[in-house]
């Protein structure tokens, strides 16, 4: 019985793996990929590679508290897309005044920076005892979406 | 071989295996060690590279190793894309500290490409590696070092442990090897705590209990059997003497009475040898005094004059020393007498004995067959090298016996042709 359980679970995560992403080695990964990310993030850790839908997604952290990234690339070595983990205090101003106004009886938490193409959006959970949001803002304050969690 | 050199081989080819087993182990994860180290430097130099192009674009134009470690050619977009850093060990000339011109040295090479503004590079890396030849001969040396220092600690303990360990065990054997059934009176002990070698002194002492048993019985049967037949002996003969001297006999019956009464005075020679011999190991002798063995011997020899002319045997005597001894007067005798006996009854016609007295030894030599006799059995009861059945066959057992208990040695060689026995004194 126990076996059964411990290979459906293995097949369960090959399956799954299979479908959204594939872990792959650093060697695999193109030389312009790995280099463009080494200059660009020199103090990484943890590095993690995964190949999903053609572009290079890698998982990192750096500085001395483990800050989480995930970086996407192409395969010419160009920065698609990066995700950040950052803190409350370091959310811009307009962003901070917003929610005070309008979301004050909510704790924030799980931010996050995503940079695309040059434009930086916010993503941010908005808790209280009942509710639990998840709210997008661009840099301006402005909320460009808002899904209960 | 003994136990110590017995398990010191067992040990040290043991050892030599896992050793050799460990090393080859060793020098593949060394190998690998090394070159993840090797590999890890050549990443950061490549990361230096790659940000010194940014800053400074004239490194772009590197295109060969003179002088340096890298070199730099600008490549198409989709060469640069197919490329994924890769490491290999490759050759290159290159000129060491120990070389007088440049050889081919092993080194690690990493081969990658970059991005610098939109246009496309090829970089390669290089890194002088390990010489495996080197290293494989290094440690060679260090496992061979490392194999006789283990060799050398395992000798001393095993000397120091083991000859601790067996010491009570070599003591037991030395004295069971010096011991003697019917003369030793201490047992074999052995002095240690050990279960094993107690219980050895435990068997071997039982052993010896049942030898001891067996012996003395024995000893007592010869005994009471030769002196329970010496009157039944004595009255035979009596009887057959008395029926000669009747004189109504004819002449052939009187033969056979005369045969039969010799076969008689054979058993009683033979009966009484038995009985001096079990007095012997009895120990029933002890008028122990000085006794001359020149003395004894010219006497004996005078008295064998007549059988050894008849024989046509030609006794010599060579005294270079006066030869004394403390022990019995009689038992001194039977020993010069049996000796001397057996050279003439075992001689052949025209032959020679020779008697040689030195300070400490009595050597008596004798012609007789041409071959030597078997010296374990020469001094057994009732052995007979020939089948001349006059002799009882227990003389030498009796020169035996009688040497065992005055601690003499006695000895049977067969040289130039001549039957020796010699006899030394302590």
């Amino acid at each position: 019985m126990k076996r059964i359980i411990v290979i459906s679970l293995l097949a369960l995560i090959s399956y799954t793996n299979d479908l959204f992403a594939q872990k792959i080695l650093k060697s695999q990964v193109p030389s312009l990929v790995v280099n463009s990310f080494q200059q660009k993030f020199p103090k990484a850790f943890d590095i993690d590679w995964e190949l999903k839908d053609k572009l290079y997604e890698v998982d990192f952290e750096t500085g001395l508290r483990g800050t989480d990234h995930v970086a996407w690339f192409d395969k010419t070595g160009k920065l698609v897309k990066h995700k950040e983990e950052i803190s409350k205090s370091n959310l811009p101003g307009k962003i901070m005044a917003k929610i005070k106004s309008e979301f004050g009886a909510y704790r924030v938490d799980d931010v996050k920076r995503i940079t695309e193409d040059s434009k930086v959006i916010y993503m941010l959970e908005l808790k209280s005892v009942t509710e639990e949001w998840k709210l997008t803002f661009d840099a301006e304050g402005n909320v460009l979406s808002k899904v209960a969690d | 071989m003994k136990l110590l050199n017995r398990s010191l081989l067992y040990l040290s080819v043991s050892m030599f295996f896992i050793i050799g087993l460990w090393s080859v182990v060793f020098y593949f994860n060394m190998l690998n060690k090394i070159k993840e180290s090797v590999d890890e430097g050549l990443d950061h130099y490549k990361r230096q590279i790659v940000y010194q192009a940014q800053k400074d674009s004239i490194i772009l134009e590197k295109s060969n190793f003179e002088g340096g470690f890298f070199t730099i050619g600008e490549i198409t977009a989709s060469e640069a894309i197919a490329i994924k850093d890769i490491y290999i060990d490759t050759l290159m000339y290159m000129q060491d500290a120990d070389d007088e011109i440049p050889e081919l040295e092993p080194v690690r090479l990493l081969t990658t490409a970059f991005e610098n503004n939109g246009h496309y590079y090829k970089l390669s890396v290089i890194n002088s590696m390990v010489e495996e030849d080197d290293l494989i001969e290094e440690l060679l040396r260090e496992t061979l070092g490392l194999y006789f220092v283990l060799l050398a600690a395992v000798i001393i303990i095993n000397n120091f442990v083991l000859q601790r360990l067996w010491k009570p065990f070599y003591s037991f054997l030395i004295q069971l090897k010096n011991y003697r059934v019917g003369s030793s009176r201490k047992f074999p002990e052995v002095k240690t705590k050990t279960k094993e070698f107690t219980d050895l002194q435990n068997a071997v002492n039982i052993l010896l209990q049942r030898n001891i048993e067996t012996y003395e019985q024995q000893k007592q049967f010869i005994g009471n059997a030769s002196h329970e037949l010496q009157t039944p002996l004595a009255i035979a003969t009596n009887k057959l003497e008395l029926l000669i001297e009747k004189g109504d006999l004819q002449s052939r019956q009187a033969e056979s009475i005369a045969e039969v009464m010799r076969i008689i005075e054979r058993l009683v020679r033979l009966n009484r040898s038995l009985l001096l011999l079990t007095k012997i190991e009895n120990k029933q002798f002890l008028d122990e005094q000085i006794v001359s063995l020149n003395e004894i011997v010219r006497q004996n020899v005078s008295d064998l004059e007549e059988i050894a002319e008849f024989k046509n045997v030609k006794i010599t005597v060579a005294e270079t020393a006066g030869l004394t001894a403390q022990m019995d007067v009689s038992l001194a005798g039977i020993v010069i007498s049996n000796l001397l006996r057996n050279a003439v009854f075992h001689n052949i016609y025209n032959g020679i004995v020779t008697v040689e007295i030195s300070e400490k030894t009595v050597k008596i030599s004798n012609t007789g067959i041409k071959a030597p006799i078997n010296e374990q059995k020469i001094f057994s009861r009732f052995y007979k090298a020939d089948d001349n059945t006059s002799g009882t066959g227990l003389g030498l057992t009796i020169v035996k016996a009688i040497c065992d208990l005055y601690n003499i040695a006695v000895r049977y060689y067969y040289e130039n042709d001549l039957h020796s026995f010699e006899l030394r004194f302590r």
